[in-house]
């Protein structure tokens, strides 16, 4: 797992996207538990209070779940798998969306920029 | 899931003042690091960032105002606060004529909580020699001795000068790895300076930039990073910024692009740049802890030449 | 804890220490030396074995004394500034022992090597009295003078040491004093000089200088302007030796509980 430090997304949610990016590719099966908090924080070289919010998020959107006393488990098949470039783009989009939360901007705006921009891109790739 | 904030402090400093001479290296600095907390210290070289370490070591005493460990007044070191702390300097001064095996033999009996089999798991991933003299060391495997010295009698506290300053990227990584595998995972507090701003962001809880005896800026990485941003604004030709913002930390112009550091960021602050200005265009820049470093010791060296002249 | 310290205390100066043993071997094995050519150039030999292992011992005493004297400067002069010079004592400071705990381990170290080197020397001097008394022969200073009389080249080291071995009956702790006063005085004095050296060259020489500066300063004026007598002004001159190291001894102390920046 590569963490960048100066990259603007926080640590966490680099944390949170690529674990989730694994369990996608099947790194991490339907039921498996993963690393303890106390392991992956070692591995990666991060605080251990960092580990717990991206578990706390990827558990919030229902990509995980907690079993108390015996660790954290991927949930059973929570959505579609998606192939590899789907994956990319899939994070890509989080990523674009998630800056656009940030800056204020309602759903039906990011909404409407989206499609502008493929509309833009659409008529490029014809020419 | 005990917060943090419910923790007892572990270090506090209130009002605590230190004068070198002429030079003020501690202006009566106020500091709370609770339980659990890593805190990175950062600060440009002769900031004061040693002296305030210095105090807390009671290696000094302050000249005014009080420093507290545990609770406790830090001027009146005894032997079981020390007993606590594990301590790594920047500088070390371990006994030279000794070996390697002869530090630990005498180190190991002045804490009743010391762990052999953690100083023999220290000692084989660090590959140390043990029959060397602590003069033939190099300044890694020296800075790893320090660490097993520290760590080695499970501190509730963990002070690190510039641990690893001069030392390469893989030595720098098992140290945070040790540093995370025996203390930080089990729930202990953590103060540390450093440079290496990479490492600081992956480990601290906490950071601080303290600069000409104060904080100037305090808080998690994440509000630090929320609060400080810069602003991009693209200025119509020949004009130059109307006024420069209170916010404004630092700000630099380039021809048409004007870009400002501000804290407290706001989007109302850049919609009102970009308006005041006429800007042709704007954007906004996260930056990294790095970077807010560096805006904000510029911004205030030239703050202080303003001053001057 | 304070085991430990003292252990390494004792390493710091492990050198010293070995040198000190060394010395004082070498003070027996010269006095040995002296005795045989001196007797052998005399022409003589001893009456009995015991009479010889008594010389020897005699003569290497006063050696013995002045190798201790020099060592409690040099000790002294080194267990502070050894950790001064290489900042190792700021390390010390960093760790669980109080001020007070390093201090006192440093003093029991150079007061055991002193007082155990001491008790050496007095030991040989008393065996070496033992000797000449335990049989039915005993070679008393007036005995000496009249056998060694005829001759032309009496042996004179063997008969000092023999003499000084008799000298023995009179070595009561108070007439022992001021080698005590002295002791403490250099001891004292190279102590209280670490302070202001981080080599321990200056703090030795100082402490060696102490009790003559303290004896030129007090025997000779007293002496010489006959306010007291010799004696009288000597055994002031003791006290306020004694006295003087003592207070060295503590304000060293003091000063290693309350330096600040290392």
């Amino acid at each position: 797992m590569l963490i960048d430090p100066k990259s603007s997304t926080p640590i966490f949610r680099q944390i949170a996207d690529q674990l989730r990016q694994a369990i996608d590719s099947n790194v991490y099966q339907p039921g498996e538990m993963l690393p303890s908090l106390r392991a992956m924080a070692i591995e990666i070289r991060v605080n251990p209070n960092t580990v717990q919010r991206a578990y706390e998020a990827l558990e919030r959107e229902g990509v995980v779940e907690t079993r108390r006393g015996v660790g954290i488990f991927v949930a059973a098949a929570h959505r579609d798998h998606l192939n590899a470039a789907e994956q990319r783009l899939s994070s890509q989009f989080s990523a674009a969306i998630r800056q656009g939360v940030k800056a204020n901007l309602t759903p039906d705006t990011v909404r409407s920029v989206f499609e502008d921009a493929l509309r833009q891109i659409l008529v490029e790739a014809m020419q | 899931m005990i917060t943090q904030s419910e923790n007892p402090p572990v270090i506090e400093l209130c009002g605590a003042t230190k004068r070198y001479g002429r030079k003020l290296a501690c202006d009566a600095v106020e500091l709370n690091v609770r339980q659990g907390t890593t805190f990175g210290l950062l600060g440009p070289n002769g900031a004061g960032k040693s002296s305030l370490i210095r105090m807390l070591m009671g290696l000094t005493p302050p000249d005014a105002g009080e420093v507290k460990l545990f609770g406790e007044n830090a001027r009146v070191h005894n032997t079981a606060m020390r007993q606590r702390i594990g301590y790594v300097p920047e500088v070390h001064c371990i006994y030279r004529w000794m070996k390697v095996e002869e530090v630990l033999g005498f180190v190991s009996k002045l804490y009743p909580r010391w762990d052999d089999d953690l100083t023999d798991q220290m000692l084989s991933a660090f590959e140390l020699p043990l029959k060397k003299k602590v003069a033939a060391l190099s300044k890694g495997m020296t800075t790893k001795l320090s660490l097993i010295l520290a760590l080695a009698h499970n501190p509730d506290l963990l002070i690190l000068d510039e641990p690893t300053s001069g030392l390469d990227p893989i030595i720098r990584e098992d140290f945070l790895e040790s540093v995370l595998q025996r203390h930080l995972c089990k729930g202990r507090t953590v103060l540390f300076s450093s440079h290496h701003f990479d490492d600081v962001e992956r480990v601290a809880d906490e950071v601080g930039i303290f600069v000409d005896g104060r904080f100037i800026a305090r808080g998690s990485i994440d509000e630090l990073r929320s609060n400080i941003k810069r602003v991009q604004i693209v200025l119509p030709d020949g004009k130059l910024p109307t006024h420069i913002p209170e916010q404004a930390v630092f700000q630099r112009l380039s021809r048409r692009d004007w870009t400002v550091t501000v804290s407290p960021f706001s989007e109302d602050l850049f919609e009102q740049l970009l308006s005041e200005n006429h800007a042709l265009g704007g954007n906004v820049v996260d930056l990294s802890l790095e970077d807010i470093f560096k805006d904000v010791i510029r911004g205030r060296k030239r703050q202080l030449e303003e001053i001057e002249t | 804890m304070i085991g430990a310290l003292i252990r390494k205390d004792l390493s710091l100066l492990r050198l010293y220490l070995r040198s000190l043993v060394a010395a004082l071997i070498a003070c027996f094995v010269a006095a040995a030396i002296l005795i045989f050519w001196d007797v052998r150039e005399a022409g003589q030999s001893f009456a009995e074995s015991r009479f010889m292992i008594a010389s020897i011992l005699a003569g290497g005493t006063p050696l013995g004394l002045i190798v201790v004297t020099i060592f409690s400067a040099l000790l002294s002069g080194s267990i502070i500034t050894l950790e001064r010079s290489d900042r190792s004592s700021q390390f010390l400071a960093c760790l669980p022992p109080t001020r007070l705990q390093n201090y006192l381990s440093k003093l029991v170290v150079v007061a055991s090597a002193v007082f155990l080197s001491l008790g050496i020397c007095l030991l040989a001097w008393f065996i070496a009295y033992q000797l000449n008394h335990s049989g039915e022969m005993s070679l008393g200073s007036s005995e000496l003078s009249k056998k060694f009389k005829e001759t032309n080249h009496p042996p004179v080291f063997a008969a000092g040491s023999l003499r000084f071995a008799d000298a023995w009956s009179n070595a009561t702790l108070y007439n022992l004093f001021p080698l005590f006063a002295i002791l403490a005085s250099t001891t004292g004095g190279s102590l209280l000089a670490s302070w202001g050296s981080r080599s321990n060259a200056v703090p030795t020489i100082f402490g060696l200088l102490t009790p003559i500066i303290l004896y030129v300063a007090i025997t000779i004026p007293i002496a010489l302007l006959k306010l007291m007598s010799f004696e009288e002004a000597f055994k002031l001159f003791s006290f306020v030796t004694a006295g003087f190291g003592l207070c060295c001894i503590v304000a060293s102390g003091c000063i290693y509980r309350v330096q600040r920046e290392f």
